[in-house]
């Protein structure tokens, strides 16, 4: 060793330690990393709930007749703010979605030390479990869509093993795409296929086998970070740089826009529910050419930005907001409900809104009674506002 | 987040910041270093073999976060082949060498700073630094080569080491 090596060598290791300015850094950690998750999943797993909503909703109602139900007329009376939601799981509850008529959550194994999970299919009514799956991790998202469950995580930056797990409730083959370099970070469904985002290009997968169909890459080499198909079949993606459209039939891009908002879910028609600020905006990225006041529909006043959006069954709209733009502090959160009174005049979120204060669930579930599901610090809960 | 990876950060936090210090050579942005390199290790949690003893991968998350985050700011960081206000050391005090070391280190482009802290900080053999920067034995050869040559000439070694 010669004599810079031995003074880099001391240099380095008499380096003096750093004031620290995190008093609490696994709570500091926690935080983002549940912030992470919800940036990740931007509209992806929302946007799903609602665009299968249409076709989860005559089905739960039908199997509402096997416990007690919710159905009856529609409240008249304005919503209390001290209804507060019912805790249907204690312990290990990750994420809840709907579909085909039932609840799907996705929770943690208890007897796993990998952090493998549990599918469980709920009785959207009782929320008793009638079914469940094993799945391996990563398990950090979940959507039902073409009559499956599908799972993902993974590949996010430096660790760039991601996984894609499908299970087929119906008795078809479950299947996975694992252990290759992908960031699996948004599944869309359009065109009988699943759309899936993989860090560098988007892939059409046939929902039976998880044969790769198409491999589009998207413009600039750029990273995607959400995934909505429309009501009107319309498969948009959202990049660190723009939205950019894939027509489903010839898997090529077709359209890019100039909007960084996030991707919060489809607003029917052919609009997405996406933040500008601290307003939630239905958005219509085919029209922005024309002009933002063109693309624009529904707009809404919240208190910040935006993290979740699913549609009621009474044409109403759940939305988690932030009261800040930090959104590594979970308590500025809540879960707001609003009417479609409320929408269609325009109305800001205020102090009458129905509100669960410090709920920030990333995933949202609304039921066929006018009530919506989430998991939220490992608990299951239902809310009716 | 598991408790063993609690535990791992509430007993190593300082010392990860320290780490995280010698590679990117700014204390403020070590911090940010360090929480963006545990995040991904949070959310990859699953995946970390040795759940018992996560130094090895957590440093590894920061080396590379490290080299991810310059990729991303290279535009507005440059490195420079002088140092502006290098002090001149006398061969009298150990400190001020070794602080100006760490300030010449600093200068030094991301993936050259990480080699030499790898070996150097970390003892790491050729190998297990290739291994963990993803590349060739021959690449940190020549990078801790290249790395050193150019410490020697910015820290004016002849006066220093006489």
């Amino acid at each position: 060793m010669n004599d810079i090596e031995e003074l880099l060598r001391e240099s380095l290791h008499s380096a003096p330690t750093p004031e620290t300015r995190v008093t609490d850094p696994v709570a500091t950690i926690e935080r983002r990393a549940n912030r992470a998750r919800a940036f990740i999943a931007g509209g992806a797993v929302a946007v799903v709930a609602v665009v299968t909503a249409a076709i989860v909703v005559p089905l739960q109602l039908a199997n509402r007749s096997d416990g007690p139900s919710r159905v009856g007329p529609i409240a008249t009376e304005p919503p209390s703010k001290d209804d507060l939601p019912d805790a249907w799981a204690k312990g290990g509850s990750q994420l809840v979605t709907s579909g085909g008529g039932f609840l799907w959550h996705l929770r943690r194994d208890p007897a796993s030390t990998s952090g493998a999970g549990i599918v469980d299919k709920l009785d959207p009514v009782t929320h008793q479990r009638v079914g469940s799956w094993p799945v391996s991790a990563p398990a950090d998202f979940m959507a039902y869509g073409l009559g499956r469950v599908w799972v993902w995580g993974g590949g996010d930056g430096g660790y760039p093993d991601g996984e894609l797990q499908v299970i087929d409730p119906n008795g078809g083959p479950d299947g996975s795409l694992g252990n290759r370099h992908t960031a699996f970070n948004g599944v869309a469904f359009a065109n009988d296929k699943a759309w899936v985002t993989t860090g560098k290009a988007v892939w059409q997968l046939r929902p039976t086998d998880l044969q790769i169909l198409s491999s589009t890459s998207l413009p600039g080499g750029s990273q995607q970070v959400g995934a909505v198909a429309t009501e009107s079949g319309q498969l948009w993606f959202r990049t660190d740089k723009s939205w950019v459209r894939i027509d489903p039939g010839t898997h090529r891009v077709v359209q890019t826009v100039s909007w960084r908002g996030w991707m919060l879910g489809a607003a029917g028609g052919d609009a997405i529910w996406t933040n500008d600020g601290s307003r939630l905006v239905a958005l219509s990225p085919g029209l922005l050419s024309q002009g933002q006041s063109v693309a624009e529909g529904v707009r809404i006043q919240t208190p910040g930005p935006v993290t979740a959006v699913s549609g009621s069954i009474q044409d109403g709209l759940f939305v988690v907001a932030y009261a800040t733009n930090d959104l590594s502090e979970d308590k500025n959160a809540s879960l707001y409900y609003l009417s479609p009174q409320q929408i269609s005049s325009g109305a800001a979120i205020d102090d009458k809104t129905p509100t669960v204060a410090g709920a920030h669930p990333y995933q949202l579930a609304a039921d066929g009674a006018g009530g919506v599901n989430y998991s939220d610090d490992d608990s299951g809960f239902h809310w009716v506002p | 987040m598991d408790a063993r990876l609690a535990d791992y950060v509430r007993g190593q936090w300082p010392s990860l910041v320290r780490y995280a210090t010698a590679l990117c050579g700014d204390a403020v942005e070590a911090e940010e270093l360090v929480q963006t390199a545990l995040v991904r290790v949070t959310l990859r949690w699953p995946f970390v073999r040795d759940k018992d003893d996560p130094g090895a991968y957590v440093k590894r998350a920061i080396v590379h976060a490290n080299i991810n985050r310059w990729r991303r700011v290279r535009s507005r960081e440059l490195p420079t082949e002088t140092l502006p206000d290098i002090g001149i050391a006398d061969g009298s005090s150990s400190f001020a060498d070794q602080d100006a070391v760490r300030r010449a280190l600093a200068a030094l482009p991301p993936r050259q700073r990480a080699v030499l802290v790898l070996r150097y900080l970390d003892d790491m053999s050729e190998q297990e630094a290739a291994n963990v920067l993803g590349c060739s034995v021959g690449t940190i050869k020549s990078q801790t080569h290249k790395g050193l040559t150019k410490l020697r000439a910015t820290f004016a070694t002849d006066e220093v080491m006489q």
